[in-house]
């Protein structure tokens, strides 16, 4: 492991922090549903339980990261994880705008910042076979309500 | 007896209409084409191919159905046999054996292995559903609130015990995924629970939107992160006389584990894995590429996911996050698994039936000759192969309810789903809470109005009682071995 490895923080406290937290937020977002009694549950009753357990199973994560040592660490590669969801992104704004034949296209050129070694020949062959193909099967056989064309 | 024969007769008859026959053939192909795909396992192919079933009608969508599960379920075990990619869980097994023969040049053999052993196992399983699904589902009108309670606590604990990583952190998982199933519009009192004003999530968070991101999405993230090299491979010989008593050994093991509600497919893999290492006269070559370590878990895994439509369809309630999936499917196609689905809709409940065995069928045909291809399409390098992956996704989940929204939800679910993942959390759990959170809390409300609020009421059925038993008892069952390990672990440090 690198030395920038060492700095980052235990996946056991990174997933305690996200325990409590959502339970923390959950509890506060349903501050104001009705709990109610056993007998006659209001519709803030199941959520709050679970709230309460999540910020429980937060509190043992800590518990094992004190027991039984740092464990597993908590790394996130940047990279991927931000080209993956702008990627998904660009899509959903693209599309209303620009249809799906060229949106698919798009999004398949702009994959080639991913770091993976390609051939722009061939990612140029991927996207305008993957962007007729799509608009063949879903536009026009399965006759999916979808923008083909540029607005 | 006769009379579960004329059954299955009339659902062969409807699942061998051309119509049904081609839709079975299509879903296994597509399944099949998008299962091999490596980082796609069974639960995203499925989930990416569902909006294709829209568009039919009930009986032609579910047989479609069954055709992609098989094929989503066989192409997972190929991309564990070829390039140590398991799919999903059931298949972790099969990839310690098959990818050692993929790399010994072995790899054509043990696909071929794989298929038959599924076919066969498959085989067994759908008399044996045949037989045993009426009789169970009659017991299942026993089940009053209570035991239905108990039932989805023991499936939830089940799911959590099988999988991989942390006990606490997958307790937790299935906590956050039934938190967010609870959100939308609550169904007793019509009030709205955390939908801060969000038009689109009244009626709830769309499943398919959940399982794509934290499994399609965050996949793709996690297969960037850490690229893996790929050696090349040469189909060769074929090892009949080993396999084929594993496979029967492994049918057995799938069928008796399948039917209890709870995960019992994957529990079934690694058992068998474990029952033929026990059994072989040199125990060392598994792990060096043991043909019997193919057929096996392929065999008892396909038995067992074939078995667990048995609780599905009788209870209606799903053993893993796969099965759970095709209950989403079958509510959007308006049909609610359960007691009553085999005596109101007989006809589609068995022509299923037949097509899990056309499905299962198809996909020997479809994959036998094909092995080469896969071998060769497992070669195309990912970065064009993800974006395609990821495009199919995007059209996946808008295809649902033509909603761009769902495609921005999809992004937030894939993120957070990767960073949950690096942190030891694993995402499946979450998945099957997402599903069962709202029948719990349905269930659970009702068992405690009718007892006035009395807690008690989960010991003194002896039905309820008995099944928190073996949750509790599971539980301990894997906490304990986990935590003196873990300990072991620590002291080395």
């Amino acid at each position: 492991m690198s030395a920038r490895a060492d700095r980052s923080p235990s996946a056991r406290t990174a997933s305690a922090i996200f325990f409590i937290g959502f339970g923390a937020l959950a509890l506060h977002l349903g501050r104001d549903l009705s709990v109610g009694t056993a007998d006659e549950m209001g519709v803030g009753y199941v959520p709050r339980m679970l709230a309460i357990g999540c910020i429980l199973v937060g509190v043992l994560r800590l518990a094992e990261r004190a027991l039984l040592g740092v464990g597993d660490r908590f790394e996130i590669a940047l990279r991927p994880a931000m080209l993956v969801s702008a990627l998904v992104v660009g899509f959903a704004m693209a599309l209303p705008i620009l249809g799906l034949p060229v949106t698919i296209a798009l999004v398949v050129l702009c994959a080639a910042v991913s770091g993976e070694r390609f051939d722009w020949r061939w990612l140029a062959l991927t996207a305008i076979v993957l962007a007729l193909g799509c608009t063949l099967l879903f536009g026009w056989l399965l006759r999916l309500q979808i923008p083909l064309w540029p607005a | 007896m006769t009379d579960t024969l004329g059954h299955l007769a009339t659902g062969f008859a409807v699942a061998l209409s051309l119509k049904n026959v081609l839709y079975c053939f299509l879903g296994a192909l597509c399944g099949t084409l998008i299962g091999v795909l490596p980082g796609i396992g069974p639960l995203a192919t499925i989930a990416m191919l569902l909006p294709i079933t829209f568009h039919l009608e009930p009986t032609g969508a579910l047989i479609m159905l069954a055709g992609i599960f098989y094929g989503a379920q066989y192409g997972g075990s190929t991309t564990a046999i070829l390039v140590n990619l398991p799919g999903e869980a059931t298949s972790v097994v099969t990839a310690i054996d098959g990818y050692q023969m993929a790399r010994q040049g072995r790899a054509g053999s043990a696909l071929a292995v794989a298929a038959l052993s599924s076919f066969f196992a498959g085989c067994a399983t759908t008399v044996v559903i045949a037989f045993l699904a009426p009789p169970l589902s009659q017991l299942a009108l026993l089940f009053r609130p209570p035991d239905f309670t108990a039932l989805i606590v023991l499936g939830l604990i089940a799911a959590v015990v099988l999988a991989t990583g942390s006990v606490i952190a997958s307790i937790g998982m299935v906590m956050v995924g039934m938190f967010l199933g609870l959100v939308g519009t609550d169904l007793t009192t019509g009030e709205q629970r955390f939908t801060f004003g969000i038009r689109q999530i009244f009626d709830g968070i769309e499943f398919v939107v959940v399982a794509m991101g934290v499994f399609g999405v965050a996949e793709i993230i996690d297969n960037l992160a850490r690229r893996e090299t790929r050696t090349s491979l040469w189909p060769t010989r074929e090892d009949a006389r080993r396999a084929w008593p594993a496979a029967l050994r492994g049918t057995l093991l799938g069928n008796l584990l399948g039917i209890l509600p709870g995960g019992g497919a994957l529990i079934a893999s690694f058992a068998s894995y474990s029952l033929e290492k026990r059994l072989a006269r040199e125990p060392a070559r598994f792990g060096q590429g043991a043909v019997e370590g193919v057929a096996a878990p392929e065999a008892a895994n396909n038995a067992g996911a074939q078995a667990s439509f048995i609780p599905m369809l009788a209870l209606g309630i799903p053993p893993n996050a796969v099965m759970a999936l095709m209950i989403a499917a079958m509510t959007i196609h308006g049909i609610t698994p359960g007691p009553k689905f085999l005596t109101d809709k007989p006809v589609l409940f068995w022509a299923m039936i037949a097509s899990m065995w056309i499905g299962n069928l198809m996909l020997v045909i479809l994959n036998l000759p094909l092995v080469g291809l896969w071998v060769r399409l497992l070669r195309v390098p990912y970065a064009y192969l993800f974006p395609i992956i990821l495009v199919f996704c995007c059209i996946g989940v808008y295809s649902v309810n033509t909603r761009l929204f769902d495609v921005f939800l999809m992004a937030v679910f894939g993120l957070a789903g990767y960073a949950l993942k690096r942190a030891g959390c694993e995402p499946a759990p979450m998945v099957l809470g997402f599903v069962l959170g709202p029948m719990l809390e349905e269930q659970f409300r009702r068992t405690l109005l009718l007892s006035d609020g009395d807690f008690m009421v989960f010991v003194q059925r002896p039905l309820a009682a008995t099944l928190l038993a073996i949750a509790v008892a599971l539980l301990l069952l894997m906490a304990l071995p986990r935590l003196r390990s873990r300990r072991a672990e620590a002291f080395r440090e």
